[in-house]
């Protein structure tokens, strides 16, 4: 599943451990993803997905389930 | 006018990150120069360094925290941590954050993430450039992080003047608290920049050492002189006012007694002689001194032959009393923009301990440079010391560092 996918790129790259990542988990809030990491998540989305964010989607990526949902519609 | 103290130190370098290492380390004359290992490319004949090596960050940050950092930032961030927790113990805790300034220098800033990315750029496209490239490779970022690492709200900007970077941000700093704008300054520089494009660059001025023996590469005033070994490090000072260090208490090296910068305004790698005398005239004028009242100068020595052949000439033309010469780069090479730094911290050393750092490896006095070199480890009371940096561009700056007696 592509949130599955979503939060396993997250995991790794914000170093914080799979299982305390939700769907659902606020990344700027309780997983407290600074905004660098935010920015590289970002262009890890589009390398491993192939798909391309715009600016303005950025601040929508507010959940692994929010992000899951941009790329699924990207590829549809 | 306010007096201002130095009060803590911090160190990156080829000759250990540990003070007490790197103290023993110049004072008994080691030399850090080694082949170079940062990368595998021959670049004409040069074939040492300075490098840093087994350089492990832990005791004050987690590799996540260091993980968008590039190579100077992170000596940067190190020798910052260790200078604050030398100065203000245990916790570390800078005194009134809002009147705490950092002026942090690099010359080349994340000179490896320029690589990095570059590689990326053509492998994979403009697209695919990291989103802290800019921010890594910036050499504003060591001071930034510097200041987050312990909330200092004050002024907080980097210096660029190449090779008097270091010196620079220690005289920019001092200033900033003789004059009142604040009573606390984290002050010095780092630099990381052992990548073949810099390497290259340098080697192509004609300006480095071309060999491998260790024992003839950075011979600062010897007449068989042919070029500077690049090296890596940072340096940093903590300044404080001096009524602030004393009522707390606090451990003081040296107090910082005149500063002085100039440019010469005429060629951009070949120093001028009267502008460099002018710049020990100006610093000792700050100070209020005679200039029979230096004991010693750490000297800029690169062992370019015009470089030291210059300095020289202005140390005879000024210093006619004859004090004490030696150039830390015979031990630690050239550390371009952290060269000024590192070697303030080894003056200030130098004034506590009563001793002076040699120049290793002087064999054969240049005519050139008949200045009074210290090529032993010598025991000797310094009441004052100057420190000076000559920077490519012509920027030229120097300290005076006095004894603290209490």
């Amino acid at each position: 599943m592509t949130v599955d996918k979503v939060i396993e790129i997250i995991a790794k790259e914000a170093e914080i451990d799979k299982s305390e990542i939700k769907p659902d988990s606020s990344l700027s809030g309780e997983l407290e993803i600074e905004s660098m990491t935010l920015l590289t998540l970002a262009l890890q989305f589009e390398e491993n997905f192939n798909v391309t964010f715009k600016k303005a989607e950025l601040p929508l990526m507010k959940t692994p389930a929010d992000i899951a949902a941009m790329i699924e519609q990207k590829l549809q | 006018m306010r007096r201002v103290a130095v009060t803590g130190c911090g160190v990156v370098s080829s000759l250990g990150y540990i003070k007490k290492v790197f103290r023993e380390a110049v004072f008994g004359g080691k030399c850090g120069i080694r082949p170079i290992t940062a990368f595998d490319m021959p670049i004409r004949g040069v074939k040492l360094a300075s490098e840093v090596s087994d350089f492990d960050p832990s005791g004050y940050f987690s590799p996540k925290k260091l993980r968008y950092d590039s190579r100077y930032t992170k000596f940067a961030r190190y020798a910052a941590a260790d200078a604050r927790f030398d100065a203000f113990g245990e916790s570390g805790a800078v005194p009134d954050p809002y009147r705490c300034g950092v002026i942090l220098s690099s010359s080349a800033g994340g000179a490896e993430q320029t690589r990095l990315n570059s590689e990326i750029l053509e492998q994979k496209g403009a697209d695919r450039v990291l989103p802290y490239y800019m921010s890594s490779s910036l050499s504003d970022t060591a001071a930034a992080n510097a200041a987050v690492d312990c909330g200092a709200h004050g002024c907080c900007f980097c210096i660029n003047t190449a090779c008097a970077s270091g010196s620079n941000a220690i005289g920019e700093a001092y200033l900033k608290i003789r004059d009142g704008y604040m009573d606390t300054m984290l002050a010095g520089a780092s630099e990381a920049s052992l990548t073949p494009l810099t390497v290259g660059g340098f080697a192509a001025m004609r300006v480095l050492y071309e060999g491998d023996d260790v024992s003839r590469a950075s011979i600062p005033f010897d007449a068989e002189r042919s070029g500077f070994v690049m090296g890596e490090g940072a340096g940093v000072l903590v300044l404080e006012e001096m009524e602030q260090a004393e009522k707390r208490g606090a451990h003081i090296y040296a107090e910082i007694a005149g500063y002085s910068c100039n440019c010469d305004a005429r060629d951009l790698t070949s120093p001028d002689p009267e502008s460099v005398a002018r710049l020990f005239e100006a610093a000792l004028f700050s100070a209020g001194i005679s200039e029979d009242k230096i004991d010693y100068i750490n000297a800029h020595g690169t062992s370019t032959l015009i470089n030291d052949s210059c300095e020289s000439k202005a140390i005879n033309a000024i210093f006619p009393s004859r004090p004490l010469v030696s150039s830390s780069k015979s031990m630690l090479g050239h550390l371009l923009g952290a060269a000024g730094a590192v070697e303030a911290l080894i003056t200030c050393m130098a004034i506590e301990d009563g001793r002076v750092p040699p120049n290793i490896n002087y064999s054969y006095p240049d005519g050139e440079c008949m200045i009074n070199v210290a090529d032993k480890p010598v025991v000797k009371n310094i009441e004052y010391a100057l420190c000076d940096s000559l920077g490519f561009g012509g920027h030229n700056a120097a300290l005076i560092f006095k004894k603290y007696h209490g």
